[in-house]
């Protein structure tokens, strides 16, 4: 964030806080800035009042300085002297400055240690803004410990949990992943029991989409603990990128396969016999077809069921059957 | 409720006191009770419908608690209180001195419940799986008649418990622990060949599931606006209950068979953050490190079932496996605004995996490999030997934006990966990929991007002269290719465009394009494809009626190239070949030995839309519909022969209605309710018309026996649900 930007907010904010006290005092009256802007913002006034930015014992909050709303909106003293002529110095939701909203934000917030990366990750660098995803003035929603963007009624399955939940703010952008979400085959995120911030740190990160561990595996075994190994016989695919047969997200096949087995085992496995055998249309189940046993059910990990990795001895481990 | 998670809610609650006597603290808050029943009545099997939730007819506790004051905050919520899928988190904090969270998070997954999942048998899901009856011919058990097998349920109950502490009042230091616990307990399918060969059948096993898994790390660090510096050191230990797991082999003389699961490990991980801000050119320099170890102690099988029912005896280099496996890496990365109007960034990552785990080879005259690589005809029969996989990555580029003005920034990037491994068939991998990307909002309140991304990856393939003619098994390595590693150029397109052409209307509409391409393949995933749109409209007033339309469409195209071989004809793996080339997949087909392919495809495509609107002050309702279906199938050809296509490969259509009710009755009373019908109608080839015995055949010379998990997934089902809640403050 530029320093300049820096200075001339916390100047304006210092400003503005003096001008409030000022305006007090030229009124007559003990108001504070808040209930000034109540007369007319109430409903934005009480949702900050209730939120950690209204809290007076939070030192440096606008309210602990006395700067309820022009901490964040800048200068507000042409605003009160005619309403409608003028607007305080900064609104959010501009399409154009996402960076000086998030500079507002990183005034006091910067040194959070959510944020240690903000500077570094995707979303500040394509101009993703704090309020982008998050609403000082909206409330909290049930279940939750900040303030998301609400992005109307929710479109799912059937879900057990009333909270709201974080992939419905994350989706207002990233489309393509509520349609893998919303697919038969997928984490329980649609169900609450795993958030998108389970695996990723939205508020940037060194890594690669920003996951929170530094590679793939990393991430995908900090909850999958029984796949770390190490195993006496490993699987290479699996040792390098989980990705290379799942998909996270979501899939339109069980386990999250990227494809169906045995044509997934088939795009790096070609032998004589059973490995470049072609599985068609008649090896299903009579009376279609013949029931192989290489096709049927879950196909070659019908045998080969310790994909991941195996401890077992000799060839049994070696073909990962046992 | 877990006993541990009840003794660190009640440790929280004296945290409150704290904060009740502080004169202005308020409380709001509701406690709650609601029910659920469902009904399934024409679904054979509900575990498809109820995969991570529990839906079982019930009742069920919520609860949710606020409490702020000016020095303190504190924030509960518990829903599903009592069943499966329960969720509790509650924390809170003291501005400028501490903070704090516990939880618990609960979730059975369903793969399959009894009667449609059943075992032969007797007691499926534990340690020692016997079935009662004796064989009846080679490799059959008596036990054919499929009623009386041990009904059982293929599902998992995780249950994550945690705490974390953070300490801050020292501000800019701070120091915070947390920890959590996993456990996972139940019965997952899993499934094991019966003889050596695969048309000797293969059994379906209720593997028994005891996994416990401990974390628990500790950071400290400083953050200021200019510097952040951090270290937090991870210690996780994963238990297994069940090792090993024996069953009887219908194949091997009823003889009791081991399968091996996840042997316990421990895992020690070491990181570092470190950001300094404010430098010269508007910039900061980010970096971190990390270093863990996972380590395990395996005793090794000393002998394993085979022929006959004789249990050979294994002779390994070592009893005991010793995994040691590091990790480390490093990150740095430079951003900057040199100038008004431009960003960039500068970064390096580096990953090097090595494993020092013990090399163990498997001498057994039964339980052998074969060398293929041996240059002769003849594969001599070796050792079994693990191999380690460790690699070193390299990888570094820039990000660079520059606004052109107010309305339009154009971006530009590179993108290197320098890869070496060990363990596989390619040494090293290189990979190079640009993108472009250009942001508008010349059209008033839209904004439109587009981003294009190329990227070319080469690899040194080390089979390259694999075998020494095509009548050498080995000679086919030459040609097979992984599509993880081997050499691809990719495009990718992507182009968002929204909009808020009107008041109180947003519409967002992004069309993505890939294309992979694996360069030079012979046999091996050939090329895959895939596009999506997706869009989405919003309407409404925030303050009062709102609703949302979305509609996704989605098709997938994975081609690959393959070749078959007649063992028989062919010589096979191992012995002499007697067929000409049949492992050239350059040479003529013929009927022992040709090339084929095969085209994987979805189509997939989701509808949805909702409406919520306030009838008055009290009642809101809100309705939604979804609507998801996918064609899945495979198109077959060959250069002998008309193989037929797979028609239907998770094809399925998924239908959901949602009407939901809120009202509030009064200050402190609240109810809302709704009602769901749901249905999945799910066709695939490979469990359409389902047995339970796969029987003997031309091409399986032995029984098998499922036990019909993911066979049933059908359903339909009728929710209903109300919750009501008394509201206090």
């Amino acid at each position: 964030m530029r320093r300049t930007t820096v200075a001339v907010i916390t100047a304006v904010a210092a400003a503005a806080a003096l001008y409030g006290t000022i305006a007090v005092a030229q009124t007559g009256q003990s108001q504070s800035q808040s209930q000034v802007c109540a007369a007319c913002h109430q409903g934005y006034v009480k949702s900050f009042l209730d939120g950690p930015h209204g809290a007076k014992g939070a030192k440096g909050s606008p309210a602990a300085i006395g700067a309820e709303c022009s901490a964040c909106h800048g200068d507000v003293s042409a605003h009160l002297k005619d309403p409608t002529a003028a607007k305080p110095a900064m609104l959010f939701g501009n399409r154009v400055n996402a960076t000086a909203e998030s500079a507002v934000c990183l005034t006091c917030h910067q040194p959070n240690r959510q944020l240690t990366f903000w500077g570094s990750g995707k979303h500040a660098l394509n101009e993703v803004s704090c309020n982008s995803c998050h609403s000082v003035h909206g409330p909290i929603g049930e279940g939750q410990r900040v303030s998301l963007k609400d992005t109307g009624p929710k479109i799912s399955p059937f879900v057990t949990t009333q909270r709201q939940l974080e992939y419905e703010t994350c989706n207002s952008c990233h489309a393509p992943i509520r349609a893998q979400i919303l697919k038969q085959s997928h984490h329980p995120i649609v169900e609450g029991k795993v958030t998108c911030s389970s695996c990723h740190n939205p508020h940037g990160a060194l890594s690669h989409v920003m996951l929170k561990s530094e590679t793939v595996n990393d991430q995908c075994i900090s909850c999958h603990t029984e796949k770390r190994g190490p195993y006496v016989f490993s699987h290479p695919a699996v040792q390098e990128n989980c990705l290379s047969c799942h998909s996270p997200h979501g899939s339109v096949h069980t386990k999250l396969l990227n494809e169906k087995v045995p044509n997934l085992c088939q795009d790096c496995h070609d032998w004589s016999r059973h490995p470049g055998t072609i599985y068609q249309g008649n090896n299903a189940w009579p009376p279609q077809g013949n029931a192989n046993t290489r096709f049927i059910a879950r196909s070659c990990l019908n045998c080969h069921n310790a994909i991941h990795g195996s401890n077992a001895p000799g060839n049994r481990g070696r073909f990962l059957i046992r | 409720m877990n006993r541990k998670l009840i003794a660190v809610l009640i440790a929280n609650l004296f945290i409150a006191p704290a904060a009740l006597a502080q004169s202005d603290f308020k409380w709001e808050g509701n406690v709650g009770i609601g029910g659920i029943v469902t009904d399934d009545k024409d679904t054979r099997d509900r575990a498809k419908l109820e995969e991570y939730q529990d839906l079982s007819d019930g009742a069920a506790g919520y609860f949710g608690i606020r409490g702020r004051s000016n020095s303190y905050r504190l924030d509960g919520y518990g829903e599903n209180i009592g069943r499966d899928d329960m969720f509790v988190a509650i924390s809170g904090k003291r501005y400028d001195a501490f903070n704090y969270y516990v939880y618990g998070n609960w979730l059975t997954h369903n793969y399959g419940f009894g009667p449609s999942t059943r075992s032969p048998y007797v007691n499926p899901g534990s340690t020692n799986m016997t079935a009662p009856f004796a064989l009846t011919g080679p490799g059959a058990l008596a036990n054919t008649s499929v009623p009386p097998w041990t009904s059982w349920d293929a599902n998992v109950e995780r249950r994550d418990n945690g705490f974390g502490f953070e300490w801050n009042a020292l501000s800019p230091w701070y120091v915070r622990t947390d920890f959590n616990q996993v456990k996972k307990e139940g019965n997952y399918l899993f499934a094991a060949s019966n003889g050596t060969s695969p048309g000797n059948g293969f059994v379906d096993l209720a593997a028994p599931i005891d996994y416990k898994t401990n974390n628990l790390s500790l950071e400290g660090g400083y953050a200021s606006r200019d510097i952040v510096g951090s270290l937090q050191v991870l210690w996780s230990k994963f238990e297994n209950e069940n090792e090993t797991f024996s069953w009887t082999n219908p194949f091997f003389n009823l003889g009791q068979d081991t399968t091996t699961q996840a042997a316990d490990n421990d895992y020690f991980k070491i990181s570092g953050n470190g950001v300094t801000r404010n430098l010269a050119w508007n910039s900061q320099i980010s970096g971190r490190f990390t270093y863990s170890t996972t380590e395990n102690d395996i005793p090794l099988l000393q002998q394993m079932l085979h022929t006959g029912g004789v249990f050979v005896p294994i002779t390994a280099n070592t009893t005991v496996f010793n995994g040691d496996q590091e990790n480390t890496t490093i990150s740095l990365a430079w951003t900057a605004n040199p100038e008004r109007g431009w960003d960039s960034k500068l970064y390096y990552n580096y990953y090097k995996q090595e494993s020092s785990s013990t090399h163990v080879e498997f001498a057994s005259t039964a339980l052998n490999c074969t060398d293929f690589s041996a240059p002769s005809l003849t594969k001599p029969s070796v050792p079994c030997t693990s191999e380690p996989y460790d690699y070193t990555k390299n990888n570094f580029g820039f990000n660079l934006y520059w606004r052109l003005n107010p309305q339009n920034r154009f971006g530009f990037g590179w993108d290197y990966w320098d890869v070496e491994r060990e363990g596989t068939n390619y040494d090293n991998t290189d990979t190079n990929a640009v993108f472009v990307e250009w942001t508008t909002h010349m059209i008033p309140e839209s904004t439109l991007r587009a981003k294009y991304i190329y990227s070319q990856r080469r690899s040194d393939f080390l089979l390259g002269n694999a075998g020494i003619s095509g009548a050498d098994p080995y000679f086919l390595e030459r040609f097979v290719t992984q599509f993880d590693q081997q050499d691809r150029n990719q495009n990718l397109l992507k182009i968002t465009f929204d909009t808020s052409f009107a008041q109180m209307v947003d519409l967002g509409l992004e069309f993505v394009w890939q294309d992979n391409d694996y360069d030079d393949t012979v046999l091996g995933r050939t090329d895959d494809k895939r596009y999506g749109i997706f869009a989405t409209l919003g309407f409404g007033d925030p303050r009062s009626w709102r609703g949302s339309v979305f509609g996704d469409y989605e098709k997938i195209e994975l081609n690959a190239r393959h070749r078959y071989i007649n063992a028989g004809a062919c010589g096979g793996a191992g012995a002499s070949a007697t067929g000409p080339n049949c492992f050239d997949p350059n040479q003529a087909p013929f009927p022992n030995a040709y090339n084929w392919n095969s085209t994987n495809k979805d189509d997939n495509w989701l509808v949805g839309a909702s409406l919520a609107y306030p009838i008055n002050e009290q009642l809101k309702l809100t309705g939604s519909i979804l609507y998801g279906r996918n064609d899945g199938n495979a198109d077959i050809t060959a250069e002998v022969g008309a193989p037929l296509p797979i028609n239907n490969y998770d094809t399925y259509k998924q239908t959901s209605f949602n009407l939901r009710a809120d009202y509030r009755l009064n200050k402190n009373w609240g109810f809302s309710g709704g009602y769901t019908y749901q249905k999945y109608d799910w066709n695939d080839d490979q469990y359409d018309n389902y047995q339970y015995l796969a029987p003997p055949s031309p091409l399986n010379t032995s029984t098998s026996y499922l036990n019909g998990v993911y066979a049933f997934q059908n359903y339909s089902a009728n929710i209903f649900w109300v919750i009501g809640k008394y509201y206090f403050e």
